[in-house]
């Protein structure tokens, strides 16, 4: 397994001197090698923690988080982040927030500048190397934040809901690129989302987490080989697969 | 698209005091004893460059300005920078801070003339104490501002101190960090003159002084006008060094990417 969670608890101090707040119960979880792993849920059932324990920004209270079978103790540049609400720096253009995780790793200056022009080309974003953040979309925004998650050549990308502040057209769009890009790339990668198409369209597989505390519903397997194209969306495996998940969480609901 | 952007170029409400100023001592209202026009005043300005050494004066009052603003800027970024990141030295530093803050700059004269006797010296100290403070707490405030988000960004794509410290809370203080040198440098200039005025033999405020044991009224005036001329021209400075410095500024929202 590429990465692992074991038993995995988090708690948070609840305010005032509440209880404190469980938000993962033993939690169990593996991720393959190059895998497009997707974790589905309702909002607040605790995907961003698992993303934040992934990532190393805080620990586990009980329980194991490992990479390759290491347990993780801090962030690295190994397993990069992208989250909903693009973390860009504002303060650097697009190149130099493309740039900024290239630096920290000593690479030289003109092989920086190479790689983010080659990944600036990807991400269709030549053009706006030299904007601030607060000039883009929020579509541009996110490739940006891509193609700086990309560029340390991490072992694993750790996607937050990167598209949810998208509208429709634009999250649709994103998917499909995504996957187009990723298709170069062998990395491992963990995509949160509350929106279930969007996780059967990108994923291997899908992780389904019912309500807080986050516990797994369901591990499904996607059988939908890649490239995937813009109308499955509409056939008839993928909608029944759809409207089966969406049975799963809505029976929690209630 | 900024906020503060001038709609009226700000020569205009300038030219226009001058304008009403001249007009009403022509008029008679205003006596020129106690306050000479606009006209008088050119050639009185004139007569002190080219007759009581004013050039001199304001270097030696921009110099004060220029060490004790430089030094203030130094240690206000630094340990306002190290107390946003540090909740012990927060804890530690605030309450000094606010403790000496609200002495006014005047009230540490006879202090600073005890200590470092006349001249320079108590100047570099006057203007420090005045612009310290705010430059400290807003880089405190500017460190304290940097989001969640972006720390977690910078440390997840490798960022050790270093970087972290250059190319992400340094920059997301700036902001901040300009607010406070643009106060700081304003109260500077207020101290100097302050300073100057009781324990000095050169600088604008000294010259201010001279002249009212003189009588000289006028002269007295070209030194209160030259001391907003260049006070309101130190702002526009700092103005042009921060939309050099802080590019990202102008866009809207810029702070929440
Ligand atoms: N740092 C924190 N301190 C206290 N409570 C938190 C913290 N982070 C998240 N929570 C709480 O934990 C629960 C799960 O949060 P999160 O993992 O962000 O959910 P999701 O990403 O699925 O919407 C939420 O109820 C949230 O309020
Ligand atoms: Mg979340």
């Amino acid at each position: 397994m590429k990465l692992e969670f074991e038993n995995v608890t988090k708690n948070f101090n609840g305010r005032n001197g509440d209880r404190p707040m469980v938000v993962l119960d033993g939690i169990s979880f593996g991720v393959r090698e190059s895998e497009f792993f997707c974790i589905v849920g309702p909002s607040g059932c605790g995907k961003s923690t698992i993303i934040n324990l992934a990532a190393g920004f805080f620990r586990p209270d009980q329980g194991r988080v490992a990479v390759n079978g290491k347990e993780i103790s801090s962030p690295s540049a190994s397993r990069t982040v992208v989250f909903q609400e693009y973390a860009l720096f504002p303060w650097k253009t697009v190149f130099g927030n493309i740039e900024f995780g290239l630096k920290c790793s000593g690479i030289p200056e003109e092989e920086r500048r190479q790689i983010v022009y080659d990944l600036a080309k990807k991400v269709d974003l030549e053009k706006f190397l030299n904007h601030y953040p607060a000039e883009l979309s929020g579509g541009m925004k996110q490739r940006v934040a891509i193609a700086r998650s990309l560029a340390v050549k991490p072992e694993i990308i750790l996607m937050d809901e990167p598209f949810a502040s998208l509208d429709q057209q634009t999250r649709d769009v994103m998917q499909e690129e995504l996957l187009g890009f990723m298709k170069e790339f062998s990395q491992t990668i963990i995509f949160v989302t509350h929106n279930i198409e969007e996780a059967i369209f990108l994923g291997d597989r899908v992780l389904v987490l019912g309500k807080r505390p986050a516990h797994a519903k369901a591990l499904v397997e996607v059988p939908f080989s890649k490239p995937r194209l813009p109308q499955l969306r509409n056939e008839p495996v993928f909608l029944a697969l759809r409207r089966d998940i969406g049975g799963l969480l809505r029976k929690e609901a209630s | 698209m900024t906020k503060n952007k001038d709609v009226i170029n700000p020569w205009v409400p300038i030219l226009l005091l001058l304008f009403v100023w001249q007009v009403c001592s022509w008029a008679g209202f205003l006596n020129s004893q106690f306050l000479p026009s606009p006209l008088a005043l050119m050639s009185e300005i004139v007569d002190s460059f080219a007759n009581q050494h004013l050039l001199g004066d304001i270097f030696a009052s921009l110099k004060r300005v220029l060490i004790g603003f430089t030094i203030a800027a130094a240690t206000g970024v630094s340990l306002g920078i190290f107390a946003g990141t540090n909740q012990v030295a927060r804890s530690f530093i605030s309450p000094l801070a606010e403790i000496f803050r609200p002495i006014p700059p005047i009230a540490w004269i006879p202090i600073a003339i005890l200590w470092f006797g006349l001249g320079d010296k108590p100047a570099f100290f006057l203007v420090f104490l005045g612009a310290f403070f705010p430059i400290f707490t807003n880089s405190m405030l500017g460190a304290l501002s940097l989001e969640e988000t972006h720390r977690r960004a910078a440390y997840s794509l490798g960022a050790d101190k270093k970087h972290f410290l250059a190319d992400i809370l340094l920059p997301a203080s700036l902001p901040h960090i300009f607010a406070g040198m643009k106060i700081g440098l304003g109260v500077s200039w207020m101290a100097v003159i302050t300073a100057e005025l009781v324990g000095s033999q050169s600088g604008l405020g000294y010259m201010i002084q001279f002249n009212r044991f003189l009588l000289n009224t006028p002269k007295v005036v070209v030194g209160m006008v030259v001391i907003g001329a260049i006070g309101f021209l130190l702002n526009r400075l700092m103005a042009r060094v921060e939309a050099a410095l802080v590019p990202w500024k102008d866009f809207k929202g810029a702070n929440h990417i």
